[in-house]
């Protein structure tokens, strides 16, 4: 089984204020910028599994697809990915896989997809007040970059 | 398709344990059960002669729940004033259902279905009923405050898809009380606690995301903010709906197949009942991450389409929701007389690997359970399939009075009905016995703009206006009064209108809830909030003779006899007012255990009681707002003030908790709503206002917000105590006021109409200037204002943070 992740980005995002992020302003002057992040574990062509993310995932008007292995956003302080916990009901994952299950022949066996939400965050280093803001111990899995 | 492959359960060993040791494994099994409780359940085993199975514990365990079963509502109280002790023979008997059902006498044909189904119906017109319900989802969404008001919008939702034979849903209300959003974050003493923020975020948007994509206006709301909310947000969730008369009336029978329609089964959202019936501490966020549910609105959107389909073709004989307890409430509600099979192995999931009690009793979302006449369940699957959701028998009704519950030819669950219905009843004590207030503050104020500016960027009188944008009001294009108004689409209105397809009426919805009073008064709280709710409804065009009001609880911890007490007054409070008003209970629900162990020792909120009603408009061109239409009209006051203070917004930002709160005479008021009512429909008025929060001079300021013109009045003409203080008589929020623009030419008119009662022109509406202006009998100028600068104070406060 191998695995592929894909990054996909807004090509007409802007950097946005992290106090929409927060609950209490910070004392530097920091911007974010958000992409999403998804894990494809499969078995099969790879060829087609990029076909079918880019399908999938991507409007060519406004997002960039990634498969480099590396953020495809630079200059930030750091980055946090938060996903779903693995039992909590991620509905876009189910869209997805929902999707793939209709497919008649997609070239590759899908094992397990794992998506999550990745801030690029510039101007601040308090990253521990960003995943007490950001992350639900409940439901939400993290890591930092 | 994925199902379970075996059965996957034990039996546990119960009936040699002592009392202790039982409480053990209730504790283990997680099970919210008392000692009294398990010493039942192993009485009932000991009859059968035979040790439980899991399956059974977690049955028993979700439907005595409080969540389920409202056992608090229906214990023996002893209920202790300074006036001495007295029996309460259940609050909900005593208070709710009495009253009610004498109301029901009195208006014989008005009220259609109560207490008994997913939502109680009035009737609208001669061909459809109307109904409301409003469930609270606060436990989920302190823990995950978007999935936690996702679902409970989904919830609710489902109640009334499941009322009657599938009601259509045609609005959504929703009421938040929160931590202030600017609470420093080392006020929060609790680790893992939600910032007041977030959670206000969270909600919000959950609510949006699943009302806004089912399609669902949401047309009304409220937002309390209070320290005490901080630990345990409360989410209140209100969907209304509509149905033709003939669909209302549903029985079971023998011989139905049991259908699971919608969504796949899996572990998400197990022992939510129970969850939701304990109390909350820094633990809860890891523990029970189990018990929170996440929403999926398009896949309920299928699972609604498809019910309100297969009721119009007439498939459905029976339909009730799957909500706290899963299947094992949904089928024990079904099966509860009439007896039946439930075949665990036929039930789709989500995963693999769950048990069978997993199967049972889990939450997952967007499921219903139909009964359906087997020669019509091949059309059932095939509307399930052309609305893309999926129909699936799991059972059958078979006249035994037992609820079989089979897996892989194990039988796993066997309960007697009525026993499992019939949980041990509780006994408890109350008391409410209140400092005295104190009359003796002389209210006086130097600079009373300063003060109302205050008032109106106070958090619980502030614009709502960033979180009412979030929602959509108008889908299904039928909203008549929408939340937000006046000439520049941005002033407060007291209620909203919702249009019926096929019917000239209309349903007013309305709502109330003043927890700051019920801090020191929770008597007169639950009055008022009765008389806001009736007089909201009367405000925006709806009879005041064809209302009806819901009761939604939250409470504190009830095992303690004073917060229990507080309690028990409110019930008094609201069910005196509700038989004043003739409008009759017709759904409710409670919520207790809102309470948290914080670093520093337990914090309960204040009790808090959403009143929220429906009333028929009989002429959809008599629906009033609240907003100055003309520069040329005269400003009305219609009721008396008291010049109390206790539990106003000026008082809190005064420090003083000890003044007396106002009560209402009820039936005066009745009086008046009926002529208001009459005035209405002349049309002699061009727009009304209630008097709530921050008192007369808010209710002028919000009235004038449309900024058509300016408002100028003499504050002594007020009815109110001759003693009372210009500040007292501006700021009071004595209940049963309205404030009315009316034309000159009408004056007259309506001088007549309110003949006997406290009806005083205090004002105009001037042309001139657009000025908020008070002025006292002397002509001194007590308030001189822009209403634009007041307008921008009261828009900015929450948006600063939201």
């Amino acid at each position: 089984m191998a695995t592929t992740t894909f990054e996909v980005t807004g090509s007409m995002d802007e950097p946005s204020e992290c106090s929409a992020l927060l609950y209490a302003p910070l004392a530097e002057q920091a911007t974010f910028r958000q992409s999403r992040i998804y894990r494809f574990d499969f078995q099969g062509d790879g060829a087609s599994l990029k076909e079918f993310a880019h399908r999938t995932l991507v409007d060519d008007n406004v997002q960039q697809l990634s498969d480099s292995g590396v953020p495809a956003l630079a200059g930030h302080d750091f980055l946090l990915d938060i996903g779903m916990k693995p039992g909590a009901l991620d509905n876009e994952k189910e869209a997805i896989m929902e999707f793939y299950r209709s497919l008649p022949e997609p070239g590759f066996v899908l094992e397990d997809l794992r998506i999550s939400r990745r801030y690029y965050v510039t101007g601040s280093r308090q990253v521990d007040t960003f995943v007490r803001d950001m992350c639900n111990p409940a439901i939400h899995s993290w890591c930092i970059g | 398709m994925i199902f379970t492959d075996k059965a996957s359960f034990r039996r546990v060993s119960l009936l040699e344990l002592d009392g202790e040791a039982l409480s053990a494994l209730s504790e283990e099994m997680k099970l919210s059960l008392s000692e009294q409780d398990m010493l039942a359940v192993q009485a009932y085993f000991r009859e059968t002669g035979r040790e439980p199975t899991d399956v059974e514990l977690e049955v028993i365990a979700q439907t005595w729940s409080e969540h389920c079963k409202h056992r608090i509502f229906s214990s023996e109280i002893t209920h202790e004033t300074a006036q001495g002790k007295e029996k309460v023979d259940g609050l909900f008997k005593t208070f709710i259902k009495q009253p009610s059902e004498v109301i029901f006498e009195r208006k014989p044909g008005f009220v259609l279905s109560a207490f008994h189904d997913n939502a109680g119906f009035i009737k609208l017109d001669e061909q459809y009923a109307i109904c409301l319900k409003v469930e609270t989802h606060n436990h989920p969404s302190a823990l995950e405050p978007y999935a936690g008001a996702n679902t409970g919008i989904g919830g609710v939702v489902r109640d009334i898809l499941g009322a009657g034979r599938g009601a259509r849903p045609v609005a959504n209300i929703d009421v938040f009380c929160f931590g202030a959003p600017n609470t420093p974050q080392p006020d929060i003493r609790g680790e893992d606690v939600i910032h007041p923020l977030g959670i206000m975020r969270g909600v919000v948007r959950g609510v949006r995301d699943y009302g806004n994509r089912m399609g669902i206006p949401t047309t009304g709301g409220a937002i309390q903010f209070d320290a005490a909310y901080i630990y345990n947000p409360l989410v209140y969730c209100g969907t209304a709906g509509v149905i033709r008369i003939a669909d209302i009336d549903k029985a079971m029978s023998s011989g139905l197949k049991i259908v699971a329609l919608g969504g796949r089964t899996g572990k998400d959202g197990l022992k939510g009942a129970t969850f939701s019936s304990a109390a909350l501490d820094s633990d809860s966020h890891e523990e029970d991450q189990t018990a929170v549910q996440i929403g999926n609105p398009i896949e309920e959107k299928k699972v609604a389409d498809c019910i309100l389909a297969a009721r119009d073709e007439g498939l459905i004989t029976f339909v009730t929701d799957c909500g706290a307890g899963g299947f094992s409430s949904a089928a024990g509600e079904m099966l509860s007389e009439v007896g039946g099979e439930i075949f665990l192995e036929r039930c789709p999931l989500k995963e693999p690997g769950l048990e069978s009690w997993q199967v049972f009793i889990s939450e997952s979302q967007e499921r219903m359970v139909v009964a359906v006449d087997p020669a019509r369940v091949e059309r059932l699957q095939e509307l399930a399939m052309i609305y893309g959701t999926e129909a699936t028998v799991i059972g059958h009704s078979d006249g035994t009075g037992i609820l079989r519950v089979w897996h892989h030819g194990e039988l796993v669950c066997e309960l007697d009905n009525n026993r499992l219905h019939n949980p041990p009843r509780q006994i408890r004590s109350s008391r409410w016995m209140p400092a005295a207030p104190d009359s003796s503050r002389v209210w006086d104020d130097e600079d009373l703009a300063t003060s109302l500016s205050r008032l109106l960027g106070d958090f619980n009188i502030c614009s709502r206006a960033p979180v009412i944008r979030e929602y959509d009001h108008e889908v299904q294009g039928n909203t008549l009064l929408k939340p937000l108004a006046g000439a520049r689409g941005d002033a407060p209105q007291d209620g909203s209108v919702i249009g019926i397809d096929g019917s000239e009426k209309a349903m007013a919805i309305a709502l109330s809830l003043l927890p700051e009073w019920g801090k020191y008064d929770p008597y007169r709280m639950g009055k008022a909030c009765v008389d806001e709710c009736i007089r909201q409804l009367v405000l925006t065009g709806g009879d005041p003779d064809k209302a009806a009001i819901l009761d939604n609880f939250c409470v504190g911890n009830p095992d303690d006899a004073d917060e229990l007490g507080a309690l028990v007054e409110t019930c008094r409070g609201i069910s005196e007012a509700a038989l004043a008003y003739g409008a009759p209970f017709v759904s409710g629900k409670d919520s207790f255990y809102n309470y948290f162990e914080t670093e520093d020792g337990p914090v309960s909120i204040p009790v808090t009681c959403l009143i929220s009603g429906m009333a028929v408009v009989e002429d959809r061109n008599r629906v009033t707002g609240s907003t100055l239409r003309r520069a040329d009209s005269i400003i009305c006051l219609l009721g008396e003030g008291s010049g109390l203070m206790g539990g106003s917004v000026y008082a809190r930002h005064c420090g003083v908790v000890t003044a007396e709160v106002p009560d209402i005479d009820c039936m005066a008021a009745l009086a008046r709503y009926r002529k208001l009512a009459l005035a209405r429909d002349s049309g002699w008025i061009l727009s009304a206002h209630d008097l709530g929060e921050g008192g007369l001079a808010v209710a002028l300021a919000e009235m004038g917000f449309g900024m058509k013109a300016g408002i100028e009045i003499d504050v002594d003409q007020v009815d109110a105590p001759a003693m009372a203080t210009a500040a007292q008589r501006l700021f009071e929020e004595t209940a049963g006021r309205i404030l009315l623009e009316v034309a000159a030419d009408d004056l007259e008119n309506l001088r007549a109409c309110f003949a006997g009662h406290s009806f005083k022109v205090i004002g105009k509406a001037a042309a001139d200037h657009e000025n908020l202006v008070v002025r006292d009998a002397a002509q001194s100028c007590l308030i001189d204002v822009s209403l634009s600068s007041l307008k921008q104070v009261w828009k900015n406060a929450i948006g600063a943070y939201y």
